[in-house]
């Protein structure tokens, strides 16, 4: 797995003052958001609405970053599709201002594994910690669309907040 | 098999021949059933078996030019004895290839008939006679046992066979015509040297050095062109009271008309009376079909136990020793046939029957079968492992009058005389004949036929009538499988002119075999007669077996089709079920001859060819080998019998009730009228036709029932009365529900530990069928609406599909409200009633059966689920509480019959829930009811346990009469105070009328519960005791007929076939979509509150202990789904925990103040400020999402745990419920936790809620202020709200604030919305679905992978938790 999640913040666009708390972590959510047709057979589901991609309209990093909480981001990794987390920093990676970190094609498998000595401070690490958390937790899509890649179905994104409501002909 | 009287063989054998137009080849099968020898009770039914598919061909004994053969290996008859007392099975078969049928209606055929009859008439059969009569003489001179006969002279018993063939021959030829003429000539004896195979051979000749005597005929060869006349050749020598034993015995007896009776080798008359008489010789008769020097041979060896002084089966040795031979000679022994194999020949040419006898004899030992072989068998036993049969009952309309004929001359004879009246008589005498037949009527007499009897010579007329019927009977099941092949096989419609090779082809598509049951009354005479001889051999008149020979005995009550899978059978009965069919019948020639014979007459014989007969509308059923065997194997070795005696012990019982029942003293129901019993309901009608309950009553009570194994009641004895149980099986020994693996359920134990210790006893105790099920899945039916299931039950009515009809009862059964019912027609009432209905009304006495009918349906079909609010309002206004048993699981079915009953008993309180249902067929009862006093309340917890009442004379009685149809409901007092039973008597007095009793078949639907808490048994308390209890789940299946047991390999795949899987949610696709009661009185209401509900709610921060608590236990960074989170309540908790929370609602407005909620409040509050840094930035991030949360946008397994809290209570159909635990399954992985609240229909006392129905509007008072979304963001804290609390507490907060034209304007706004003008208020309604307790947990046992940790009751609200497993 590699190494960093992208969360995709959605701030709320009418209330700037609150846009900095109210955020929706679409990074994370996106490596678990996911859109597939209604099969009835089953419960489990083929994952070919996975991962979604992003459309930006608009797009709102925190400046300056939040604050990291290492034991988190670690608890949180083992979570996290890295593949699709960095899918999703590609694509919202030009929009943002300042610009987010760039992520590794693999995630470093200490990171997973091998916690109590990431506490023993590594810096590369610490660093890599602190990218992930960056892009996990400060960027917020504002609006825009989460699109299916199997469907091109278009889930709108609106005042951070994404519809994942399928109409009734979808089902 | 000599002392069978169901089965003389000489009726019976069937030879088969398939219509002869389309099929390659066909076996006639004689199917011998016996129960243990004690009883001497025997069915021999028919079969005609078609080759579904061709096996392999070995190369067999007899003939050089054999290249396709399938034989037939027979078993030891004494170890089949053993093992297997149920059933033995014996086969003839014919074989044929069979040339396209030509319209026998040319006049060569007449002439050739005329000829052949000629001869016949004055010659043969009186010679025949005589011969008979020689034979009688023969063997009542036969003295003792000692001695065997010693045949050297091979050319002396062939002579002797092949003359006494010709004998019989000649003798049918009266009925074979032209072919008859033919098979003479080419009759011929293969003796064994020349025939057997080298095996053989060195038997044969072991044994004639061995001074043991065995003789030996292999083979008589009988060439016959069309396989009709091997088929009644066969048929013949067994009417003629042959058997193959036969065959030899006469050869023997005709030797000693020449030779003073002694055969030349020192055997005498001794010889041939013992052979015959010995039914252990289990003959062999191979009919070989011979075409284009391909010799197919069918085979069946047994071995052969003879010798004199050296029987061991006593059954023989009575029948030698007491019977006296006179009487049993002209009783052919049905032949021990045991194996049949099939061959399909290739294209046939030209036919060639062999009749084959084999004799071997060994002294005092057994031989083993020459041509066994091992793989055939084995093949033959999957074959018939995979039959199913397909049961029709009312193969012809008992009414008979609907047996329309309609005859169709063919072409018109030159001959002019009165070919109408000939017509008109044989449609006349098959018609009668048939009839005879199917209503099983022992003795035939149809006055035509009687008539041509007189006419003809009477000394020939029993046994000629015999076959005449004979031939009818191959007729019609030739008929029979001419319609199955146009209906089933080929669908665009049979043609005549279908060539022989496709039939061949269509042939190897068949598996087909066609039985005939005698009749219930039938096979009651033969046992009684074989009971006789058994007894006393002597004592069995010679007129009692006169009559066993003269008649048939498979007089046909019902009949058995055997298809070659499930599909097969499902199929056959998808297309005939409910239908009439039409018959096309072939008049026999015997019968054509048999008129043109006693009309004497030099007319040209009647030209008809073919008759239509229609049936009456078939019942068919299931009659499932496989599932006696497992009955059996359940059964295990509480009864030998098994599943084929259930009948009769049921008769033995039925007798000996009868004896000790007072037929007399029966009370009068109008007596007690003016006694009440609160809870008693009695719908009439309940079952709306009597076409309705036939159809039920021939799936439920028909031949074949799966009754279940004899059980023990505590006492030690045994239930009398036939009994089965679906669902679960109620243990009468334990007077409890047996719960399978659900019995931990609510106890907090694990489950899985238990079942390792469980042997296959107790599995076997528990295994029953399953509840049949209208649709595959739960959630299926519940998307149902009443009309739907309305529908279904009128469609299985309709297409007389019993066990479906049964689903549709038991679901119409769950879906009524009683109380409404009973209220709603409380309004009519009938003087004359005999019940009173309950409720503490005291004038409320009865309704008449219309409007009971009209109320009941018309409620029903007018509650569907969406306007279950509806009639919750109606309730309201009823103060009535609901009736109604959603979670019936249990259904048990009795058979009562006349002078049968049922002890005193309360159902067992621990065992079933509240709520016993009624349902009777067949015939009325009067049930008698006894209140029980307070203190031994406790102590009349068992069934079957007899009261003994009449001491107390303070007990008050009520009798009520159950019509048939009806439908009882026991409630409240009436199930738990009062004692219910049935008095063992043979009438009942209804209304001051004696009412003889009828055979009654009750349905009991109950509601099983799970095991009893065993904390606060103490004092007694129900109410306390069973507040602790659920209901069991629903353990149902829509494959039909539920089958007994535990699956074998093969039924599960048809399960998986059919889709039937009961594990896996499959949700239909209906269950996604959002009802309207959702979107008007949910969605629509919460997106309206959202604002107030945040400020008057979410803002309070009131967390419930359960969910904090469950959120705190989960280990730091978890992903936690929050599905149905609304304004975000638990979010501050869940990051408080250091985990991740994903939130999601389906109201957008309130997911808007989740997410602006996380500042003020948490920023504000002390809380916040409590927190580190890092938390701190951590705990204002929620994830929100607009989802459904039946459909919810997360990966599998993605999550560590999830909640879900108060939202399932808005959720308006089962099926959504489920599909929403599946999803919560789904997104949490496998061994994550889930934790579910939701309201419940028990509040607490101290709450202001009460609950009357469980599905309900729940009114949310908003205030206008709230609703204006300009006034959003208003500081609203200090005005006025009145609001209401999930608590159920009603809010008063100042009131400062008014704004009545806001609030009108809202109201108006608002469609769902009421304006309250006295409060200035808009009311919304919220739609919310009651739980009752452990239904939630109900829900999760339908989702594979959900195991229940723990649940528990908090607030007004049922909580669970679950752990997700793997699947």
């Amino acid at each position: 797995m590699g190494s960093m999640h992208h969360w995709i913040q959605i701030v709320e666009s009418s209330e700037v003052s609150q846009l900095a708390d109210a955020l929706i972590h679409l990074s994370c959510t996106l490596t678990i958001i996911t859109h597939y047709p209604f099969d009835p057979q089953y419960i489990f589901r083929t994952e070919k609405g996975y991962p979604l991609n992003i459309e930006v309209t608009t797009i709102r990093c925190e400046d300056p970053p939040s604050p990291v909480d290492k034991e988190f981001v670690l608890n949180l990794l083992p979570k996290i599709n890295y593949p699709a987390l960095r899918q999703a920093v590609q694509q919202f990676a030009p929009y943002c201002n300042p610009p987010i970190p760039e992520l590794p094609e693999e995630l470093d498998s200490i990171l997973l594994n091998d916690q109590t000595n990431i506490n023993q401070n590594n810096e590369m690490n610490d660093a890599m910690i602190a990218n992930l958390h960056r892009v996990l937790f400060d960027v917020y899509l504002v609006e825009g669309y989460l699109v299916c890649p199997d469907t091109g179905r278009k889930f709108p994104v609106k005042e951070c907040i994404p519809n994942m409501i399928l109409h009734e002909d979808e089902i | 098999m000599v002392s069978d009287g169901g089965g003389d063989g000489g009726s019976g054998n069937c030879g088969d021949e398939h219509g002869q137009r389309e099929r390659g080849g066909s076996v006639v099968r004689t199917t011998t059933t016996t129960t243990s020898r004690d009883r001497a009770r025997a069915v021999v039914t028919f079969a005609t078996v078609l080759p579904h598919e061709p096996l392999p061909i070995s190369n067999s004994s007899s003939s050089s030019s054999t290249s396709s053969a399938a034989a037939a290996a027979v078993a030891d008859p004494h170890n089949q004895e053993q093992n297997d007392k149920l059933t033995q099975y014996g086969y003839v078969h014919i074989q044929g290839a069979f040339t396209p049928k030509q319209p026998a209606n040319n006049n060569s055929t007449v002439t050739a008939i005329a000829n052949s009859l000629a001869p016949i008439s004055e010659e043969s059969q009186p010679s025949d006679q005589q011969q008979q009569h020689q034979h009688l003489d023969n063997y009542s001179g036969r003295g003792n046992n000692g001695k065997m006969c010693k045949c050297h002279d091979i050319t002396y018993i062939e002579q002797t066979v092949k003359s006494n063939l010709k004998h019989l021959l000649s003798f049918s030829s009266l009925s074979l015509g032209d072919h008859v003429a033919e098979s003479l000539l080419a009759a011929t004896v293969v003796s064994s040297p020349s025939s057997s195979t080298p095996a053989q051979s060195a038997a044969t000749a072991t044994s004639y050095n061995n001074s043991s005597n065995s003789c030996n005929i292999s083979r008589i060869r009988l060439t016959t062109s069309n396989p009709y006349s091997a088929r009644t050749i066969v048929s013949r020598l067994r009417r003629a009271g042959y058997s193959p034993h036969d065959l030899l015995v006469s050869s023997s007896s005709s030797s000693s008309k020449n030779n003073s009776s002694s055969c030349p080798h020192g055997c005498g008359g001794r010889y041939s009376g013992k052979a015959l008489q010995v039914s252990q010789v289990a003959p062999i008769i191979t009919t070989s079909v011979e075409e284009d020097g391909v010799n197919m041979q069918n085979e069946t060896n047994d071995d052969l136990v003879v010798g004199g002084g050296e029987h061991h089966d006593g059954e023989n040795d009575d029948e030698d020793n007491d019977g006296t031979s006179s009487t049993r000679w002209p009783r052919a022994a049905p032949p021990k046939f045991r194996r049949l194999m099939l061959t399909l020949p290739p294209a046939p040419t030209e036919t060639t029957a062999t009749i084959s006898a084999n004799v071997t004899r060994v002294k005092g030992g057994r031989t083993k079968s020459l041509l066994s072989d091992d793989e055939k068998e084995v093949e033959m036993e999957s074959r018939r492992r995979k039959t199913r049969f397909v049961y029709v009952e009312n193969i012809i309309d008992r009414t008979a009058i609907a047996l329309s004929t309609s005859s169709s001359p063919t072409t018109t004879t030159t001959a002019s005389c009165n070919v109408d009246d000939e017509q008109g008589d044989v449609v006349a005498i098959v018609t009668e004949c048939l009839l005879a037949f199917l209503q099983g009527n022992e003795s035939i007499q149809h006055p035509s036929l009687a008539a041509l009897l007189q006419s003809s010579s009477s000394t020939t007329s029993e046994m000629m009538m015999g076959m005449v019927e004979d031939d009818i009977r191959h007729a019609f099941m030739d008929a029979l499988r001419d319609a199955l092949h146009r209906d089933l096989f080929s669908p665009a419609g049979f043609s005549s002119s279908t060539t022989s090779s496709e039939s061949i082809k269509h042939a190897s598509h068949l598996g087909v075999e066609v039985f005939m049951k005698p009749t219930a009354g039938n096979k009651k005479k033969g046992n009684k007669h074989n009971t006789d001889i058994g007894n006393g051999g002597g004592s069995s008149s010679s007129s009692n077996n006169t009559n066993a020979t003269r008649h048939p005995p498979g007089l046909y009550d019902h009949l058995h089709i055997g298809m070659r899978s499930h599909e097969d059978a499902t199929r056959l009965i998808r297309l005939w079920q409910g239908k009439c069919i039409t018959l096309m019948i072939h008049p026999p020639q015997s019968l054509l001859g048999f008129i043109a014979l006693s009309s004497k007459s030099t007319d040209p014989l009647p030209t008809t060819t073919s008759i239509h007969i229609q049936t009456g509308k078939l019942f068919l059923d299931y009659a499932d080998r496989l599932l006696s065997k497992r009955m059996k194997k359940v059964v295990g070795g509480q009864s030998k019998d098994g599943i084929g005696s259930g009948r009769n012990n049921n008769d033995i019982d039925s007798t000996h009730l009868l004896a000790t029942g007072h037929p007399y003293t029966s009370e009068c129901t109008s007596s007690t009228d003016h006694v009440h019993i609160p809870g008693l309901y009695l719908l009439h009608d309940y079952i709306d036709s009597a076409d309705m309950e036939q159809v039920l009553l021939a799936a439920l009570a028909g031949p074949h029932a799966p009754w279940a194994p004899p059980q023990y009641t505590q006492s030690g004895g045994s239930i009398k009365r036939r009994v089965q149980h679906y669902g679960y099986v109620f243990d009468y020994e334990s007077s409890d529900v047996l719960r399978r693996d659900y019995d931990e359920y609510g106890n907090g134990n694990v489950a899985g530990e238990k079942d390792a210790s469980r042997d296959d006893e107790v599995k076997a105790k528990h295994s029953c069928p399953p509840l049949p099920s209208i649709r595959p899945t739960r959630q299926m039916v519940l998307q149902m609406t009443n009309e739907d299931v309305e529908e279904f039950v009128t469609d299985a009515v309709a297409h007389v599909k019993g066990w479906e009809l049964l689903a549709g009862i038991i679901e119409r059964t769950r879906r009524i409200n009683f109380a409404s019912i009973s209220s709603a027609s409380s309004s009519s009432r009938h003087d004359n009633d005999l019940v009173v209905d309950g409720d503490g009304d005291e004038d409320n006495a009865g309704h008449p059966n219309e409007q009971h009918e009209t109320s009941a349906v018309a409620s029903l079909k007018a509650s569907t689920p969406n306007d279950s609010l509806h009639q919750q309002q109606f309730l309201d206004q009823q103060n009535h509480k609901p009736l109604m048993y959603p979670h019936i699981n249990q259904l048990t079915i009795n058979e009562y019959n006349p002078g049968q009953g049922i002890g005193s008993h309360v159902d067992t309180e621990t065992a079933f829930d509240d709520g016993l249902l009624l349902i009777t067929l067949g015939g009325g009862i009067v049930m008698e009811f006894r209140e029980v006093n307070d203190d031994d309340t406790t102590a009349n917890n068992d069934e079957e346990k007899w009261g003994d009442n009449d001491t107390k004379l303070e007990r008050r009685k009520k009798l009520v009469y159950l019509p048939p149809r009806s439908l009882v409901l026991l409630s409240g007092d009436a199930r738990y105070k009062w004692e219910h039973m049935i008095v063992s008597r043979m009438t009942d007095t209804v209304n001051g009328k004696v009412v003889p009793r009828k055979l009654r078949v009750s349905l009991t639907l109950r509601t099983a519960l799970t095991k009893p808490s065993k904390v606060p048994s103490g004092g007694g308390e129900r109410q306390q005791r069973q507040a602790h209890q659920v209901p069991l789940p629903i353990y149902e299946t829509a494959v039909f007929p539920p089958r007994w047991g535990q699956l074998s390999d093969e039924d599960a795949d048809a399960f998986a076939a059919s889709n039937h899987t009961t594990g896996s949610v499959i949700t239909d696709r209906t269950d996604l979509v959002t009802p309207n009661t959702e979107s008007k009185h949910v969605h629509d209401v919460y997106d309206a509150i959202a604002t107030q509900w945040h400020h008057t709610r979410g803002k309070r921060g009131v967390l419930w202990p359960g969910a904090t608590q469950f959120l705190e236990k989960l280990p730091r960074g978890s992903v936690v789904a929050d599905v149905g989170c609304g304004d975000g309540k638990y979010f501050s908790a869940i990051t408080a925990a250091s985990s991740y929370v994903i939130g999601m609602d389906i109201s957008e407005p309130l997911l808007k103040t989740a997410a602006a909620s996380t500042v003020d409040e948490t920023l504000d509050g002390p809380q916040y400020q409590l927190l580190s840094k890092e938390k701190r930035a951590l705990s204002v991030r929620p994830a929100v999402v607009v989802a459904d949360c039946i459909h919810v946008p997360l990966r599998d397994e993605s999550c560590d745990a999830a909640i879900c809290i108060a939202v399932m209570h808005h959720l308006s159909t089962e099926g959504r419920r489920v599909r929403c635990l599946a999803e919560l399954r789904r997104i949490v992985k496998v061994g994550g936790l889930i934790n579910v609240q939701a309201w419940a229909l028990e509040q607490e006392d101290d709450s202001k809620r009460k609950f009357h129905g469980t599905d309900v509007l729940v009114p949310f008072n908003a205030q206008p202020k709230y609703l204006d979304s300009s006034s959003q963001h208003h500081e609203c804290a200090k005005e006025s709200e009145i609001a209401e609390d999930e608590d159920g507490r009603i809010e008063e907060v100042s009131d400062t604030c008014k704004s009545k034209g806001v609030a009108q304007m809202m109201a108006e706004k608002y469609s769902g919305a009421e304006f309250d003008s006295k409060k200035n208020l808009v009311v919304f309604q919220r739609y919310c679905h009651m739980y009752r307790k452990g239904e939630l947990e109900l829900l999760c046992a339908k989702v594979p992978g959900l195991e229940v940790l723990e649940s528990s009751y908090e607030r007004g609200n049922h909580v669970v938790s679950l752990r997700a497993t793997q699947i």
